[in-house]
Order: structure tokens, then sequence, then C-alpha cells
């Protein structure tokens, strides 16, 4: 059988290495058992940088990584991260499929990926020490976001100080003060119960955060014909199914979180879809493919 | 197995064990056909240094540093021998409880013991204790040093196992409770059964206020750091800020500092940084290639094929620490091993910080069981006393820190309950 | 004659590494100060500070760590050495030494290669937005200072050995 590493950030509790396994099970299964992926949580195999060296020398040949990080390779994938572009969960994978998503997974070729599918992880929010009613409330105070462009261009504009920092670090580091907020979905908050120590949840609901499936281009151009229609058959049932649980695993952490403790916040979210629309005008006149993109996932409103 | 031979080959050999470890990494890659991986080494070693966490390291440092220049140790003596020096072998609980205060400020065993065995082996000396005795308290009671917090192993930890740094000090303070008093007891025991300890000596009560007051300044500093802490005021890195502002203001009034000695003192804190973060850096470019490989994956199934139970796990890491520990330098040792482990820990649903704890005492042992102690060479060199006479004292001691050893691994909640109780970790 | 010249070279570097040290880990002590006063008594924190204070750890180290390498100051377990003969040690010297350096340049190499690829030459810093290949090159140049440090070594237990020898014949 043939060994084959699939490599993601994120914990194992978490979407993206379940359908990370189901890519897993599916291959074996087709393949006969020829195919044998094992899924590395946790970027065990290194971080997104080091994993992207990996697959172009074709060292690793699967991964899932975050569309934000992605970006600093193809710039597209920042529509993605478009503020107030998607009304759920269900909406953004909708427009997993649209012509212009499809065009950014082509795009990634130059950097010696094949570019598969896309798996998503709830909506983000925002969890503070004290309510978050407006961008006012979040005035000059520290907000720990993905360390992106438009992350930081979004939170700047609602007059936050966005901050980078690694997911370990925040607990210790909302006791302390020394964050006020977080930018998280839901499937963290309820895994990392950051809400004992930062109580207040605002459902600003402002992005998506989809994960990229990809394939080695060294290693995908050394198969053959029938392998890679048999690899795209096992990644895109996979991606079908990841779609209809991270739609539900978005609603059921909801539940989760407010039985919890986290006390949900009653907000005036015009004002952020208000400073969202200035982020997004800047985005999609940087790149036309952001344009088309938010156009096209627009219109499934 | 190249890997190791190449690795304990080198080491063994005097190589540099910053050096051996890059090696070993290097000969994995090499003989598991993954020369693909070495393009990595530089990311691998760059991304493991940068991590908030680390900056304790040096601020903690510094603070040690001040505080042996500015005289603060020599007031916690006195401190010490106002309030224990009156009892009998009131000099060995002085020196112990002196360690106690120290640990409270310092961060590391071999620097505490370098301090303490200076001034407290001469002076119980005079005061009629045998030489290698007064070696023994003063090296098992420096092993305080990283276990009451703050605590470079803990620091260490905390990197290398992902685990948040404040919860990790909070733990140890219980378990630094406990080995002060296991040591009180072996200076009681010896007096009773053992050679017998000479009598103490009270001074004057109005020159004790005094030695009281002026000794009260430095115990800012611990206030600061566990209190800031343990309160959720302030992170370690942050608390230790603030301890070296403090310590430096001590320094410059008691007129011991200057700040043309400052140069040099940084000089030192970032070489003793470097010596450390080279190990982390290092230490996970090896981590990293072995994870590729799966290694940690045949550790789970090994050591839960050979226990369930996750007493009975922390017994084997104990012994495999301690024995490690005996050849190897015992820190390198933790950095290693823990990212190895740390699957096994979570499968076998162990409290990260409990075997931050486990690991902490076990890796402080190390230091000073022959043949390789630094813990044990500094006092040999500092107070000038034979390797195997100081052993042959430390080792009732020593055991007494084993048996607490043994209890934290038994019960977790000596580790794990005060940090939730004061943090909700 | 050239040895003399590479001994100065390499005392000259190690004081400027000296200075480096010093200042860096002046500075992130300083920022780290400066931060909790900020923070607690003008609630108004420096956003950039850790970010900053980290680099500035990073640099410490790699060339702290070419201070120890020049200063024979990094950890080792000597207890066998010590049992060898000082020409036995001397040999054993050399040979690590060459091993050493080779693993240093090594990395050195690698680390150029690192910083020159594309994709890293674009990368920004997350609140600098500064490229991030100017940080990363103190890597390669710390691994190539060492390197010069260990070189020197070597060649002075080399000629150590010669005069050893000679004085034997
Ligand atoms: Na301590
Ligand atoms: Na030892």
């Amino acid at each position: 059988a043939e060994s084959l590493k699939l490599g993601h950030i994120t914990p194992p509790s978490h979407v993206w290495h379940k359908v990370g396994e189901h890519i897993a099970s599916n291959l074996a299964e087709a393949s006969g058992g020829k195919m044998k992926i094992t899924v590395s949580p946790l970027q065990k195999l290194g971080n997104e940088g080091q994993m992207i060296n990996l697959m172009q020398a074709g060292a690793v040949q699967f991964g899932i990584f975050t569309a934000a990080g992605l970006a600093n390779r193809e710039e597209s994938f920042l529509g993605w991260s478009l503020p107030y572009a998607f009304r759920d969960v269900e909406h953004a994978s909708h427009a997993a499929s649209t012509p212009a998503a499809r065009e950014m997974l082509k795009r990634l070729e130059p950097n010696g990926l094949v570019g598969l599918g896309y798996t998503f992880a709830g909506m983000r929010h925002v969890l503070s020490l004290e309510p978050v009613k407006s961008p006012k409330d979040l005035a000059n105070k520290k907000i720990r976001a993905f360390p992106s462009p438009i992350y930081n261009d979004w939170w700047a504009a609602n007059g936050a100080a966005p901050t980078a920092m690694p997911l370990s670090e925040v607990a210790p580091s909302l006791t302390t003060k020394l964050l006020d907020a977080v930018d998280i979905d839901l499937d963290a908050l309820v895994g990392l119960k950051f809400h004992q120590q930062a109580p207040y949840l605002t459902l600003t609901n402002h992005m998506a955060f989809p994960g990229v499936i990809v394939v080695s281009k060294k290693w995908w151009d050394s198969r053959s014909d029938a392998d890679r229609a048999m690899i795209t058959k096992a990644v895109a049932e996979a991606e079908a199914w990841g779609f209809q649980e991270a739609i539900a695993a978005d609603k059921a952490n909801l539940v989760t979180a407010k039985a919890d403790g986290a006390k949900v916040v009653d907000a005036d979210l015009s004002s952020f879809e208000a400073v969202g629309k200035q982020i997004r005008d800047k985005y999609t006149a940087k790149n036309p493919l952001i344009a088309d993109f938010y156009k096209q996932a627009s219109a499934l409103k | 197995m190249i890997t190791l031979i190449v690795f304990f080959g080198l080491l063994l050999t005097g190589f540099p064990i910053f050096g051996a470890i890059l090696a070993g990494a290097v000969a994995f890659m090499a003989t598991n056909d993954l020369a693909v991986l070495y393009d990595s080494i530089p990311i691998q070693f760059y991304g493991a240094l940068e991590i908030n966490s680390l900056l304790a390291i040096p601020l903690f440092l510094l603070v040690g540093e001040i505080m042996n220049k500015a005289g603060l140790t020599q007031r916690l003596i006195a401190v010490a021998e106002v309030l224990v020096g009156g009892l009998k072998g009131g000099l060995a609980y002085a020196n112990l409880f002196t360690n106690a205060m120290a640990a409270s400020i310092l961060g590391s065993a071999v620097a505490q013991i370098g301090v303490m065995s200076k001034v407290m082996i001469p002076a119980m000396e005079r005061s009629g204790y045998k030489r290698a005795f007064s070696g023994a308290v003063t090296v098992s009671a420096g092993l305080l040093g990283p276990i009451i917090p703050p605590s470079m192993l803990m620091i260490i930890y905390g990197v290398v196992a992902v685990q948040p740094i404040a919860p990790l000090f909070i733990a140890g303070i219980l378990p630094g409770v406990l080995i002060v008093s296991a040591l009180a007891i072996v200076i009681f025991l010896y007096g009773v059964f053992g050679p017998g300890l000479p009598a103490g000596t009270r001074g004057e009560r109005s020159a004790s206020v005094k030695i009281l007051l002026e000794g009260l300044a430095p115990a800012v500093i611990p206030l600061v750091v566990i209190g800031g802490i343990m309160s959720g005021v302030m992170t370690p890195t942050e608390s230790g800020a603030v301890a070296s502002i403090i310590a430096l203001v001590l320094g410059l009034v008691y007129r011991e500092l200057q700040m043309r000695d400052l140069p040099a003192i940084l000089l030192e804190v970032g070489t003793n940084t470097a010596t450390i973060t080279g190990l982390i850096a290092v230490a996970s470019v090896l981590s990293w290639v072995l994870a590729f490989q799966g290694v940690p994956d045949m550790v789970v199934e090994h050591m839960t094929g050979l226990t369930d139970s996750p007493f009975l796990f922390l017994l084997l890491v104990i012994v495999l620490m301690l024995l490690l520990g005996m050849f190897l330098e015992s820190i390198s040792v933790l950095i290693v091993v823990v990212p190895l482990l740390m699957p096994v820990v979570t499968s076998l649903g162990i409290d990260p910080i409990h075997f931050g704890v486990v690991c902490t005492v076990a890796t402080v042992l190390g230091l000073v069981t022959p043949p390789v102690g630094p813990g044990l060479y500094i006092a040999i060199v500092q107070a000038d006393i034979r390797m195997w006479p100081l052993f042959r004292a430390t080792l009732p001691f020593l055991a007494a820190v084993f048996a607490v050893l043994i209890l934290i691994a038994a019960v977790p909640a000596i580790s794990t309950w005060l940090p939730a109780l004061m943090i909700g970790k | 004659m050239f040895i003399h010249t590479i001994e100065s070279a390499d005392r000259w570097l190690a004081s400027a590494e000296r200075v480096l040290v010093i200042a860096l880990t002046a500075a992130l002590t300083c920022i780290m100060m400066v931060q909790v006063i900020l923070r607690y008594f003008f609630n108004a924190p420096l956003f950039w500070a850790e970010e900053i204070s980290v680099q500035m750890l990073v640099f410490a180290t790699l060339f702290g760590l070419s201070l120890l390498v020049h200063h024979r100051q990094l950890v080792t377990i000597d207890f066998l050495p010590q049992a060898l003969s000082p020409r036995g040690r001397h040999w054993l010297a050399v040979l690590h030494g060459l091993l050493f350096l080779a693993l240093l340049g090594f990395v050195a190499k690698l680390g150029v290669a690192w910083i020159t690829r594309p994709e890293v030459q674009i990368e920004l810093g997350a609140t600098t937005q500064l490229p991030r290949w100017y940080n990363y090159s103190a890597l390669p140049l710390a691994m190539a200072a060492m390197s010069f440090h260990q070189l020197v070594g070597v060649l002075r237990h080399i000629r150590d050995l010669i005069k050893h020898e000679g004085a034997g014949t």
C-alpha cells in the first residue's frame, strides 16, 4: 500500500480533521486499500508555510489549508474573508461551487498545489470581556484575530487593535486582560471554553472561515488519469459531507455555548455591516477575481 | 537507530548538546529517506523561537542576576536567621527557609545552588556543621528554585508542551511547600537519630526588628510575582518585567549595584538565555522530524500497550527521566522527551498541568544525580567539597524529594487544585 | 601571519556580537517594562510590543549562540573526554570541530536558500507589515558567524597539534 500524508492545523475534534479522515476512508475503499492516508492534526507536519514547501516537494501529498493563509500565495482567496459576504455557513458552502471559487483553486497551480475543494468552520463572531454592542465598544481594544491583512483592516476600521497570538495563549491573555476580545468561531469557542474567561458573545457573524483541500501537484502529476478521477471523487464526497457537518455543528455549537454560560449580547449589527461595506469595496476594487466572487456569492442570497 | 548512535555517540564524547541534537535530526532525515525535509530546518528552528512565553526567560534571569549582584540574598539569609535561627539546628532550617524565599524570586536550581552554596556552606561550617551536610542541605533546598514560581523549567515545559505558563507556575506552589516540609523533616530526623545538630543562636531583639524591616523590601518581589500571577493581574512575562524593575531599583538604592555593572549583567542574561532557547530551537527540529515519521504515535502505541493506568505511566516517566537525567543534561532531556510523550498524556487523560509538575520535579532531581549533575558540580566548585561525600550526604534529602514526587504523581490534586481555584484552569 | 589576521577578525566579530546581544537584551527588557507601565497606569498598551520583543529574543538567541560557540561555552557532557590524554583531546576536538563546522555551514546554506525563496521574499509581518525575510536573514547570518568562530577554533587546535608533534620529535 502507498503510505500518504494529510496535514492540517486544527485539533482532532474539528470538522476539518473529520473531513480529512473521510477523505482517507473514501480513498482506502476506492483504491482497495492501496492508498493509505495518515491524517496529522495540529500542524504536526509543520505550519502552513512549511506544509506548502513539503507539498511542493511531494513529501506531503494532501493538505487542508486556511483560505486566509493561502491568500499570502494567491490573493483572490481574500474574497472568502470579505465581511458580510455570507449569511451563514450554508450560504458560504453554496458559494464554494461558484465559478470564481473554482477559479481560485485553479490559480494554486503555480504554487505546486492542486486545489480540489473546500471545507468550512463556523461563522466568525466576537467574544469579549465587556459586552460589545457596536464598534464603539471595541474602540482601542485589543482583539485577537487571524494574522491577515483583511482581518487587520477590518478590525482597524472598527477602531479596534488586531493582535496576532497563538490560540494557546488566548485564555491566559484574557484572564490578565492583555486581550479584550477574540475574533472566533463557535467551534473553537466551545472546544477551548474561552467564555470562562470572556463571557460576552456578540454574534457579529462577520466572516466565513473556509479551509481549502489541496493535493501536491508533483504527486498528482505522477498519478494515472484513473487515479486522479478516483481521488477527485473521494474528495468531492468528503467535501459535500463536510458542508453538512459544518452547518449542523455551527447550530449545535451555539446551543452548547449558551448552555455552558456564554452570554449572548443584543447588538446593533448595522454599524458593523456599514464598516464591512468599506472593507468589501476596498478588496473588490483590488482584485477582479475577488469582485467576481463577491458578485456570484451575493447572487446566491 | 543510526540517529540514536549519532546522538549518544556525539553527546558522550563531549560534542555540544546543541550540535548533537541538530546532528541527530539531520541523521534521522538522511537515514529515513527524508532529505526533502532539510529545507524546512531553518523555518522550524526560527519558528520555535517566535514564542511569546519565551520572553519570560531573559526577564527572570535578569531578576536573578541583579539579585545576586545587589546583595539581596544576604538580606534574605538574615531574615531567615531571625525567624528560625534560634532552634536546634537553626542554621540548617534557616538555609532551607532562605532557599524557599529565594526560590520565589529565582527560576533556576543551578543558579540558586550557585549563589547559596557560596554563602551558606561556609556559614554553616563556621557554626559547627559538617561541610558535606551543609552542602547537602544547600543543594537539596536549591532544588526548590524551579518548583516554587517563577520557574525556567515550567516555562520550558509550557513552550514544548504548548501549555499556558500561569497555571503551571501556580501548580508548583503546593509541591514546593511539601518539599520544604519533607526537607525540614529530614533535618529534624538527622538531629534526633543522626550525628546531631549544633544549637541555634538568637540575636538581639532590636537588631532583629531592623533586619526584618530591611528584608521586607526584597520580599516585595515574590509578592508581585506570585500574587500578580495568582490574582490574574499579570502574565508571567509581565511579572518578570515588574520583578526586574523592582530588583534594579532595590539594587541601586542599596548602592550595591551601579549602572556600569549593567552591560556585564545583560551579556550574562543574553548568553544564558541563548543556552536555553538554542536547545529549544534544535529540539523542535528533532521533535518535528520525529513527528513527521510518526514516532510519537509509535510511542503512544507502546506506552498504552504497557499500561493504561495514568499513575503507572507517570512512574515510568519518572524512572525514564531519572535514568536519562543521570547521564544527560536533564533540561535537554525534558525538551526532547516531553513532545514525544504529550500524545500519551492526552490519550490517558492526564492533566497536562499535573504532568508538567511531575516532569519538572523529575528534571530537577536529574540536576543533582551524578555523573552528570550540574547542581552538584556548582556546589563542589563554590564550596570546595568532594563529589562522593557530598552526594552521600545529599541522598536522604533526595529520597525525601523523590517520595514527594511519587506523592505528586499519585495525587493530581496537589498540582491542579490551586490553579483551578485561582484562575479556573 | 594568516592565523593572526583571522584570529583578530574572530575577536572583532565576537565584540560586535557582544554589543548586539547586550543591546537586544536591554531593548527587549525595556520594551516589556514600558509595556507593563503603559498598560497598567495609562491603559494604552503598545500594540507592537510583543511582536518586536519576540523578534529581538530570536536575534539575541542566534547571536548569543554564536558567542557561546566563540567562547566554547555551549553545554557539553565532558566526563568521558576528561579521561583522554591531552593529545587525544586535541584530536577529538579537531574531529568534533570539523563535524560541527560542517553542520553549521549546512544550516547556514539552508538558511540562505530559505530567505531567497520567492514566497518568503513577499511574506510580510502581521503588525509591522515589513518583509519578514529581513528578520529571517538573522538565521543564516548568525550561522555563518558561528561557522567562522568554529573554523578559527579548529585551526587553533590544529596549530596546537602541530606544535605538540614538533615538540615530540
Ligand atoms: Na522559583
Ligand atoms: Na544528573
